[in-house]
């Protein structure tokens, strides 16, 4: 038979630590939400837009996103968090986020693309992963994919510029004007060349 | 110049029809944020994609909805919901063992509802087979048939769960 008479000011102090604890692993837990509710938003976003999800991949660092309507135009967005999720990168540096942008139109001579497609080689070495892995901002690089032509360009974001991380809510407004922002100028660019 | 735009057509019609999952999956994910219930967890994979969505209700904390693409378009579609009672009494821990704990092996299924309790987390998993392409008609997706399949089924799991939140 147990003789054990619990003292109720240190249960007390016992429930705070757990419940102080609760509150540190809430703020890490939602810390590392950011990027994926960023990724739900651009679904979102896109959707809205008349456009429809094609295809969809992650591979442990970066979510990829295919979305295309159709009259066969097709947005690429690919966001890498590697750097956001940890917890101390983003309390002390930002919640940034290697954020890639593109564009495919479908044009309907092969020649062309296939000789746009050429100058991706002297984008790549614009300073590809020169700093800590993150391509330099605002490259714009020309892909073919069968007759399509791509256009993408690496953005440097920090996602707490559109999600809080408070009430998780997003400025989808505000994210969507920015990434039409990029992909006109990817639009600009890939029809310039194409000209 | 007409054969690259059939070649292009064709190969945008084929994706259009092997990617119906992906079509569906976006809309659930809209669906969901638009309910309040934001995207906190994303994979996607060659036939499969999951997205966790954060509920914080007055039972539920989240909800897990999973596409995994069998053959002929089937597939299954999978949704856990989440209890977290965030346990910091001792003599709420000693219910808990006492009651939930206790029953746990009276309580895996509960209809076609799979029940499985962690320590803070409970879990409740219904899996329906579907034909998940269905939902797709004349190239959209129709949202209101998938949203009111969604919202049913979150409904019942709640309703199953109800019993093992801690106020």
């Amino acid at each position: 038979m147990s003789t054990f008479v619990p003292n109720q000011e240190l249960e007390d102090r016992f429930i705070k630590l757990v419940e102080e604890s609760w509150r540190r692993y809430d703020d890490m837990e939602r810390n590392s939400w950011l990027d994926d509710v960023f990724v739900g938003s651009i679904i979102t976003c896109h959707l809205d837009n008349g456009m429809f999800l094609l295809n969809a991949g992650s591979d442990g660092s970066s979510h990829y996103l295919l979305f295309s309507n159709h009259n066969r135009d097709r947005n690429i967005v690919r966001v890498d968090h590697t750097h956001g999720e940890d917890y101390l990168f983003s309390k002390t540096v930002g919640h940034l986020a290697s954020v890639t942008l593109g564009v495919g139109r479908a044009y309907p001579e092969f020649k062309k693309i296939a000789r746009a497609a050429r100058s991706e080689i002297q984008s790549e070495m614009a300073g590809e992963g020169r700093v800590a892995g993150m391509a330099d901002p605002g490259v714009m690089k020309i892909d073919q994919d069968g007759g399509i032509a791509t256009c993408e360009t690496s953005l440097l974001l920090d996602l707490q510029d559109y999600v809080s991380q408070e009430t998780l809510k997003v400025d989808r407004d505000k994210l969507w004007t920015h990434f039409q922002a990029t992909y006109q100028s990817l639009e600009k660019y890939l029809a310039g060349i194409m000209a | 110049m007409a054969l690259l735009k059939f070649f292009t057509d064709l190969s945008q019609a084929v994706q259009e029809f092997t990617s119906k999952d992906e079509m569906v999956f976006g809309e659930i994910v809209r669906i969901m944020e638009k309910e309040g219930y934001p995207c906190i967890g994303f994979h996607a994979a060659p036939g499969y994609q999951s997205g966790r969505f954060l509920i914080e209700g007055p039972v539920l904390f989240a909800l897990t909805v999973t596409l995994d693409k069998k053959i002929a378009g089937a597939g299954l579609m999978n949704m856990t919901a989440e209890v977290r009672n965030k346990l910091a009494d001792p003599d709420d821990m000693i219910a808990m063992f006492k009651t939930d704990f206790s029953n746990l092996v009276k309580i895996p299924l509960l209809g076609q509802i799979k029940v499985n309790h962690e320590y803070n987390t409970i879990y409740a998993k219904s899996s329906t087979v579907k034909s998940i392409s269905s939902y797709v008609e004349s190239k959209v997706v129709n949202a209101d048939r998938l949203k009111g399949d969604l919202l049913e089924i979150l409904s019942k799991l709640e309703e199953t769960l109800k019993r093992f939140k801690k106020v």
